[in-house]
């Protein structure tokens, strides 16, 4: 920990302002990248779980915002009926969206005695990110 | 012999000495057996060795017991630069975690191949799949696996490696041991080459599911070894092999002796009847048999009947004609002189002579026979000269007559008859008997001999001809069968003198396969019991029994048999209806046991991956049977999940628990492996100040590594709350899933009924205080807002929040 600065105090950016081509999934997905490919940017034994958890984020940052350009009203219901509605409106997206997002979750969330995923996993799952927030991205 | 067999020898003997039935040689042979076989011929030769003394202490060298100190893999299957899996050699358990991929599998493999040189996951696998991609591709440096180990009475380790060339095959790695404060050498296994094999300290996943369905002979060969009871088996073997040859013979003459019997009874031959009145006994009198078969026809009558005729001769045609011719002469001379006068001559004489001598003592005067007559001495010289006459012609017939009867006998010393018992051989004889009698007869008479000789020549001939064919004839029935009768009873012999061998040899068998299966029982009661514990400690609510574990079959067929039942159903194996995890737990019952034998040299046991089809209640069993055995074993379990791990913290097992991460290129890293709610915590404030992440990120994250803390602390108190109430494990898994949300998780934590949700805020507000109640929605939301407070602050409520949900 780098003690010499003051109080991180992250910035908050409600995801209803968020216009655009979705900057905060990009920005989530290349912090993912710099983790997997330096593991040692941050404290021993984190960057697996923490790529995960950017990876997940990305992915919802990027749900979020195809809700914003086409059906706002959506955003406001849980992410599961999301992916419901995803599917409905664009069946192959939705349905890789929601297998990723799945795993993603299973992976992040401390569920059934998971372990750490491994790198090799993990840009798996970055791949398959960046594919899905590029179709979401098309789709709005 | 190592500690199992002594124990199995120390038990033979007090067997041996105890038992009444046994006597000094049976002891003898069954401990000479044991020994080996040159002893076991000593003993059958009546020479005394010390191995046949039950007094003879068995040797058994104590082994250095070892551990594990460390696992080096590089450049193998998973792992590309070098890494050490560390581990403190002593008792105790090691968890290594890691997900599938991750690499732990690699150092499991590892350590098994630079221990025993193969492993389990290639063995037998003839796939090129599996026999080729075990070097790791994004490995720059050499290809190797080691194992460092500490054993008892050494100081230092012991590193024991395993190296390829660059492009040599999986089997062609060069093996080295280097021991502490010596030079690296080759290696072959040592000593412990056979003790790998015996007591396995290795278990991967795979092989779990086959000790219970793989080779059965295998584990029947394994436990046959760990007992100890090779060396039973080998005695009896060698009991049987030295027995072997003595009743092969005995039944080869046994046999022989009735084929030999059958043949003899169907020639005609009284040599034959002889032999086999004499082969009717079981046991015939041999020395008469070897009369039989070394004597010849001469000793038979038949035979002397033949060779009597056969003997017969007739003097030469030379010898009848001169012997004829001088019989003719003295006959012809004779004949001649036998005149009256020369009959009368002698007496003639005498009375002359008389006379004369009557005169010369009287002188002249009248006959005193006659009295007419007057003797005077011109009578005197007349009767002188008459009376020489007279003696002469007397002279000439005894010669006459002496050579009459000389020359008869020599004719009849030609003749002979036929000797008796030629007349009764088995042969035609009438012809020669006829012209016999004409040539017997013709004795006194030249011209008769002379001409029965020819007649009496041809028959004899003839006789002979026929005496010699029907000899010839006898030999061919009989030779073959007197030297078959001679083989036999040579043979016949050997097994008499055999015989006292033979006999106490079967006697020892038959003790030392009566007493093998008690012995064997005996020593497999330990373990059975052993295996028994660990199926007691695993099945949890399972309803399988597991019975005597038991050695069953012979040769192929050998196996190792578990009674198990379903709900106390007598009868069958259960195999067919057990769960793939109840097949593990099966399998763990015979590996354990094994692996951990006292005998063992040693003192660690490494298991791969035995939770993976185990349900939780399973896994509560094996946390508890593995701290067990950890209490007196170094025990290392790899494990692709945090099941095992959560059970032994859960339990509070004290536990090293490591845990493997794998980076992109096959770089490994491994990390001790905390309490979750701990490491998600610790990982949120390792994220609050990683400057690498941008600050308008890191909120997001840190937030969802906060509710994971949430999560685990909450999951963690549900399962402590509801096992601790005797709720089955798979209904509290079936609960936790339901609760899909962190406000469902926290709600059954907190109030232990899912219910009650509306009442969590409160319920927090009052227990842990507002502020960690707003970090908790702070949590939810956050994840994909942000937080909107200092990261200090929110991590210090977070803190908070989780302090009191784990109160």
């Amino acid at each position: 920990m780098s003690g010499s600065h003051a109080h991180p105090v992250a910035a908050t950016g409600a995801h209803s302002q968020r216009r655009g081509p979705t900057p905060g999934a990009r920005a989530r997905l290349d912090a993912a990248d710099r983790l997997l490919r330096e593991p040692e940017a941050v404290e021993a034994a984190v960057w697996p779980r923490a790529c995960t958890w950017l990876i997940r984020i990305a992915v919802e940052h990027g749900v979020d915002d195809y809700w914003s350009g086409t059906a706002p009203a959506v955003a406001r219901t849980n992410r599961r009926a999301q992916f419901v509605v995803l599917r409905h409106r664009e069946p192959e997206l939705g349905q890789r969206a929601e297998e990723l997002w799945s795993r993603l979750s299973r992976a992040a969330h401390h569920h059934a005695y998971e372990l750490a995923p491994t790198a090799a996993e993990l840009r798996a799952w970055h791949g398959e990110a960046e594919a899905v927030i590029k179709g979401l991205a098309h789709g709005r | 012999m190592h500690e199992a067999e002594r124990g199995l020898h120390d038990l033979l003997v007090e067997h041996l000495t105890t038992d009444e039935q046994v006597d000094a040689d049976v002891t003898g042979l069954v401990l000479a057996a044991w020994s080996g076989a040159e002893d076991l011929a000593e003993t059958l030769a009546g020479r005394s060795t010390p191995a046949a003394d039950p007094s003879t202490p068995a040797d058994a060298p104590e082994p250095p017991e070892a551990y594990l100190a460390a696992v080096h893999v590089a450049g193998f299957r998973g792992i590309g630069e070098e890494y050490t899996l560390p581990l403190r050699p002593g008792p105790g358990l090691t968890l290594v975690t890691g997900r599938n991929g991750s690499g732990k599998s690699s150092f499991a493999e590892g350590a098994e191949l630079a221990l025993t040189g193969t492993s389990s996951r290639w063995h037998n696998r003839s796939s090129v799949i599996w026999r080729e991609g075990w070097r790791n591709l994004h490995a720059t440096g050499p290809t190797s696996v080691s194992v460092d180990l500490v054993t008892t009475g050494a100081t230092g380790t012991t590193r024991v490696t395993r190296r390829w060339e660059p492009e040599a095959g999986l089997d062609d790695a060069v093996w080295t041991v280097q021991e502490p404060g010596a030079k690296r050498t080759g290696y072959d296994g040592g000593t412990w080459r056979q003790d790998m094999e015996t007591y396995r300290p290795f278990l991967s996943y795979g092989e779990l599911g086959a000790l219970i369905d793989g080779k059965p002979s295998e584990l029947h060969d394994a436990l046959f070894r760990l007992l100890g009871l090779g060396p039973l088996s080998d005695a009896q073997d060698r009991l049987k092999a030295a027995r072997k040859p003595l009743e092969d013979a005995a039944r080869s003459v046994n046999s022989g002796r009735r084929d030999l019997r059958a043949a003899l009874e169907s020639v005609e031959d009284e040599r034959a009847s002889a032999a086999a009145a004499l082969l009717k006994k079981t046991a015939p009198d041999l020395d008469a048999v070897a009369e039989l078969a070394t004597g010849s026809d001469d000793d038979t009558a038949v035979g002397e009947r033949l060779r009597a005729l056969q003997q017969v001769t007739l003097p030469a045609a030379d010898d009848v004609a001169a012997a004829a011719a001088r019989l003719r002469s003295a006959r012809e001379t004779h004949g001649r002189i036998a005149t009256d006068e020369a009959r009368s001559a002698d007496e003639t004489a005498t009375l002359l002579r008389a006379a004369l001598h009557h005169h010369d003592g009287h002188g002249d005067g009248s006959c005193p026979v006659c009295g007419s007559g007057a003797l005077d001495a011109a009578w005197h010289d007349r009767a002188a000269a008459r009376a020489g006459e007279l003696e002469a012609s007397a002279v000439a017939l005894r010669t006459a007559t002496r050579e009459l009867d000389e020359a008869r006998a020599a004719a009849a010393a030609l003749v002979a008859p036929l000797p008796e018992p030629a007349l009764s051989a088995p042969v035609d004889t009438d012809g020669l008997v006829a012209v016999w009698e004409a040539w017997t007869g013709a004795a006194g008479d030249p011209d008769a001999l002379e001409a029965a000789h020819g007649p009496a020549l041809a028959a004899l001939e003839s006789a002979r001809k026929a005496v010699d064919a029907e000899l010839a004839h006898r030999d061919e029935v009989w030779a073959p069968l007197a030297r078959r009768l001679a083989t036999w009873h040579d043979e016949a012999y050997a097994v008499q003198r055999d015989q006292p061998a033979r006999h106490r040899l079967a006697a020892a068998d038959a003790w030392l396969a009566g007493t093998a299966g008690t012995l064997r029982d005996q020593r497999l009661a330990p373990f059975a019991e052993a295996s028994q514990h660990v199926w007691r400690t695993l099945r949890q609510q399972s309803n399988v029994e597991l019975g005597p574990v038991r050695l069953d079959g012979k040769g192929n067929r050998r196996r190792v048999a578990l009674d198990v039942s379903v709900d106390d159903a007598e009868g069958g194996t259960a195999l067919g209806v057990m769960s793939q995890g109840e097949l593990h737990a099966l399998g763990l019952s015979l590996f354990l046991p094994r692996a951990t034998v006292p005998e063992s040299p040693f003192r660690f046991v490494m298991i791969d991956d035995p939770v993976q089809a185990m349900d939780p209640a399973k896994v509560d069993g094996l946390a508890a049977l593995l701290s067990e055995v950890a209490q007196d074993r170094q025990v290392v379990v790899f494990s692709h999940d945090d099941r095992l791990a959560d059970s032994v913290r859960r339990l509070g097992r004290p536990a090293t628990i490591l845990e493997v991460q794998r980076r992109e290129r096959s770089a490994v890293e491994i990390h001790r492996n905390s309490d979750p709610v701990e490491r998600y915590l610790k990982d949120a404030e390792v994220l609050a100040w990683a400057e690498e992440i941008p600050i308008a990120i890191r909120g997001e994250v840190v937030a969802t590594s906060c509710r994971s803390a949430i999560e685990a602390a909450c999951q963690d108190r549900i399962r402590r709350t509801r096992l601790a109430r005797g709720v089955p494990h798979a209904d509290v898994e079936a609960a936790l899933a339901d609760a899909r949300t962190t406000h469902q998780l926290a709600t059954l934590a907190v109030f232990d009924d899912a219910g009650r949700g509306s009442d969590l805020l409160g319920r927090l507000n009052a227990g842990a205080g507002r502020a960690a109640t707003d970090a908790f929605q702070k949590c939810r939301a956050g994840a994909h807002t942000g937080i909107s407070v200092p990261l200090r602050d929110f991590l210090r409520d977070v803190r908070r929040l989780v302090g009191w949900l784990r109160r």
